[in-house]
């Protein structure tokens, strides 16, 4: 036998080299073989790579690095199956193999969408794979029967501009006509009892949140939603056939109980849900878009752009059907109808002193203020009860009195202008004229186009505007709003609402002949009213903030008075009327008073035009500024 | 002073702590009123503010009456209606008011679960609105008599 002694190594000649190798490629045992061969299979074909795993897996690839959004390490059969998805559809397979484990934690039945993919891809009717029964699963099948789709939006609630912004969850609708004994698929984070507002969002937008995906009674998210949260909701029905229906819940269960980190902006409860659209309907790609924050509303026009919508339903919220109740009775009987509600008067054994169709109707309203009441914990069950159950024992007894008729509807939330916005004006500040650009990242003004959004609701966050003043040459930030909301809400007898605003970030202002940047707090509470030949007319108390190196103190500080009318003269056309004053009586003494006449033209879904008027008087100048602006939404 | 307003902010901030409490309470009945609430401190401007949307769940899943954790008489007719007696638990007061008016989408969605053909459904509606008070005699009446009531008046109608 020759040998090669290089490097101290003794190396055995060519022929028993040849042997070992043989031996080594004789391989693991026959048993053990249909495993190595899909196994074999699938590296060949590169089955890590196809979209569909990707989707199943919530793969994403960003800076040339792949993982799966999802973080509970549940949801993965390999240890790095977070970060690899080609040893997590190797573990996959493995674990189909897998024997002595009950049908509740076997991969199959765990797993059933990737397995049904499996099954297709890799021919397993022909493999000889352990016999399960996954009883669980089936079970649920069978109760939630899978046939159709809707995606679901729940969109503002009065007074919280912050619920503007919205949310999307699935429905999956059984053979039932009604879609109340249908199942919700949600994902949402799960917050801590205790919260403090402030960590409340910082937790949110960094992802400190687990998020969960659940599968529950449709009809609870109704209830949740119209009537304690008094949200209107918006039902799109999909297109997806009952196969694919099938697979979105197969997908779902995959993922239920599973948790993913919640980020607010992007990684949010409307985005989630896309993967398992894409689980149901490979052909569609929803996840992959170009913004890096998603808005629920833009994940509706995505859907809608994708050719999924069949039609839109709308849900009112209860708030939206008392107003159209109050609105269709007279102020007496309206009247009327809250007295009933606070228990002021019976609608006893003898009814209402009305006509029967008016007391119907009064009655009608009655009972939804009751509710309401109950739901805002106004009123205790044990107070609640009695009144509630007699109003509705004269109700039955007017029997001509049909059903109240539906509240219409108002223009779908994604067919309102998109969430970001970008514009270029052009104006005058005391004489000298000035470009400006400015951009938006989110959300909607009072004066953007208003269809698809609340009246009276403002939530605008990093609004940056830059000013080139023509005559000077100069170019400079003009404002830089961290976070604007204002939330005008009407009261009526019904609902004694307050109004508030919120503004902080940079603003210029005017110090002599220059102008500076400060940054400034400003708060406001304050009453809305809403009329038909006035709009909505506010009044704000105001306290506001300025901190600048400017200041002699370094500050001025104080309070002061607003009030405005804003008004929609059309769909296109809105018209705000403001006029403030405000004292710093802390730090720099100063004063301000403004008046501005702000006009808004509708010119496209997103295109818009503002023409302004502002005129500024303070303690050492006068200044009136007039500025045209386009903006496109995107 | 900058380090006055900081505290000023940070302290109006904290405030929220006292309205921003979410722990979620469940009215646990048998009858009207058995609704799961948000609680109150949702409204509150600071918690808005700054709370956006996690859309996070302000209520828990309802307690499963046919997992025999409630303590609610059941109807006599229990067995085998699971879903009847689901959907009536929860959705006692809509339905109540449905009965009550003569139509609306809780009792359509009862009348479905109960197999009522849809030519019926007209005259079914019609007999639970005129027996109202014997299917809520009172306003502590609980579901489960609600339950039977129903289902007898159906069945003789």
């Amino acid at each position: 036998m020759r040998s090669f002694e290089g490097m101290g190594l003794r190396v055995p000649c060519p022929l028993s080299l040849v042997l070992l190798l043989l031996l080594a490629g004789a391989g693991p045992s026959s048993s053990a073989e249909p495993e190595q061969m899909l196994l074999r299979t699938a590296r060949e074909r590169r089955l890590s790579d196809a979209p569909y795993w990707r989707t199943l897996g919530h793969y994403q690839t960003r800076w040339g690095r792949t993982r799966s959004l999802i973080d509970d390490s549940r949801f993965f059969l390999a240890p790095r199956g977070k970060v690899d998805p080609e040893a997590e559809l190797e573990a996959t397979i493995l674990g189909l193999f897998t024997e002595d484990v009950d049908g509740r934690a076997h991969p199959r039945c765990r797993f059933p969408a990737r397995y049904g993919w499996l099954r297709r891809e890799l021919s397993l009717d022909d493999v000889p794979l352990p016999e399960v029964a996954c009883p669980d699963l089936e079970a649920s099948q069978k109760h939630v029967n899978p046939r159709s789709v809707a995606l679901v939006f729940p969109s503002a609630h009065g007074n919280s501009p912050a619920s503007m912004f919205g949310h999307t969850l699935l429905r999956i609708d059984s053979e039932y006509e009604s879609t109340l004994l249908s199942y919700a698929v949600n994902y949402s984070a799960q917050v801590g009892a205790e919260e403090n507002a402030l960590v409340y969002a910082t937790r949110g937008i960094f992802g400190y949140y687990p998020g969960y995906y659940t599968i529950l009674p449709y009809y609870q998210k109704v209830q949740g939603y119209n009537n304690i949260e008094q949200r209107d909701v918006w039902e799109y029905e999909l297109n997806l056939t009952a196969m694919e229906a099938r697979q979105l819940f197969l997908h779902a269960w995959e993922l239920k109980d599973i948790y993913s980190d919640y980020y607010y902006f992007d990684e949010n409860c409307s985005y989630n849900i896309l993967f398992l659209l894409e689980a149901a309907r490979p052909s569609v790609s929803l996840t992959t878009s170009g913004k890096p924050w998603i808005t629920p509303v833009d994940t509706i026009s995505d859907v809608r752009a994708a050719g999924l919508v069949r039609e839109v339903l709308f849900r009112p919220s209860r708030t939206r059907k008392i107003r159209q109740l109050a609105a269709s009775l007279t102020d007496e009987d309206a009247g009327l109808a809250k007295k009933i509600a606070a228990g002021e008067a019976e609608a006893g054994e003898d009814g209402v002193p009305a006509p029967p169709l008016r007391a119907a109707r009064i009655l009608d309203l009655a009972s939804e203020v009751v509710q309401l009441r109950l739901s805002k914990k106004e009123l205790s069950p044990e107070q609640y009860r009695p009144r509630f159950r007699n109003i509705l024992g004269a109700r039955s007894r007017l029997t001509e009195g049909a059903p109240p008729p539906a509240p219409p509807r108002p223009e779908s939330p994604d067919r309102g202008h998109a969430s970001s916005r970008v514009s270029l004006g052009f104006g005058t500040l005391a004489g000298e004229e000035f470009v400006e650009v400015s951009v938006k990242p989110a959300y909607h003004e009072l004066l953007d186009p208003e269809p698809g959004y609340d009246p009276g609701s403002q939530i605008d966050f990093l609004h940056v505007a830059a000013r080139y003043g023509l005559a000077g040459r100069e170019l400079r930030l003009h404002r830089l709003d961290l976070v604007q909301v204002v939330s005008l809400a009407p009261r009526d007898e019904f609902f004694p609402a307050f109004s508030w605003k919120v503004l902080t970030g940079l603003a210029t202002r005017s110090f002599g002949e220059e102008d500076g940047l400060v940054y400034t707090v400003n708060l406001g509470g304050g009453l809305a009213w809403q009329r038909s030949w006035l709009g909505i007319g506010y009044v704000f108390a105001e306290g506001s903030g300025d901190v600048s190196a400017r200041y002699r103190d370094g500050y001025a500080a104080g309070g002061g008075v607003s009030a405005g009318i804003l008004r929609s003269l059309g769909d296109a056309w809105k018209v705000q009327l403001q006029g403030r004053h405000l004292y710093y009586g802390l730090g720099d003494e100063r004063w301000e008073s403004v008046a501005s006449l702000r006009q808004s033209v509708r010119l496209a879904r997103n295109h818009s035009v503002f023409v302004d008027a502002t005129r500024t008087l303070t303690s050492d100048a006068a200044r009136t500024e007039f500025r045209l602006a386009w903006n496109v939404y995107f | 002073m900058k380090r006055t307003l900081a505290v000023l902010a940070i302290a109006l901030l904290s405030a929220s702590t006292v309205l921003a409490g979410r722990d979620t309470r469940m009215n646990v009945g048998c009858g009207l009123g058995t609704v799961l609430f948000g609680d109150k401190s949702d409204d509150s401007i600071l918690f808005q503010l700054s709370a956006l949307s996690t859309n996070h769940m302000t209520y828990t899943q309802f307690f499963g009456i046919t997992s025999g954790t409630s303590e609610c008489d059941r109807p006599s007719s229990f067995v085998g209606n699971d879903r009847i007696n689901e959907f009536v638990v929860a959705n006692l007061d809509d339905l109540a008011r449905d009965i009550a008016v003569g139509g609306g989408e809780s009792v359509a969605t009862l009348a479905e679960l109960m197999e009522v053909p849809k030519v019926q459904r007209g005259v079914f509606y019609k007999n639970l609105q005129s027996q109202f008070a014997a299917i809520f005699p009172s306003p502590q009446t609980e579901y489960a008599h609600v339950v039977d009531a129903i289902l007898s008046i159906a069945n003789r109608g």
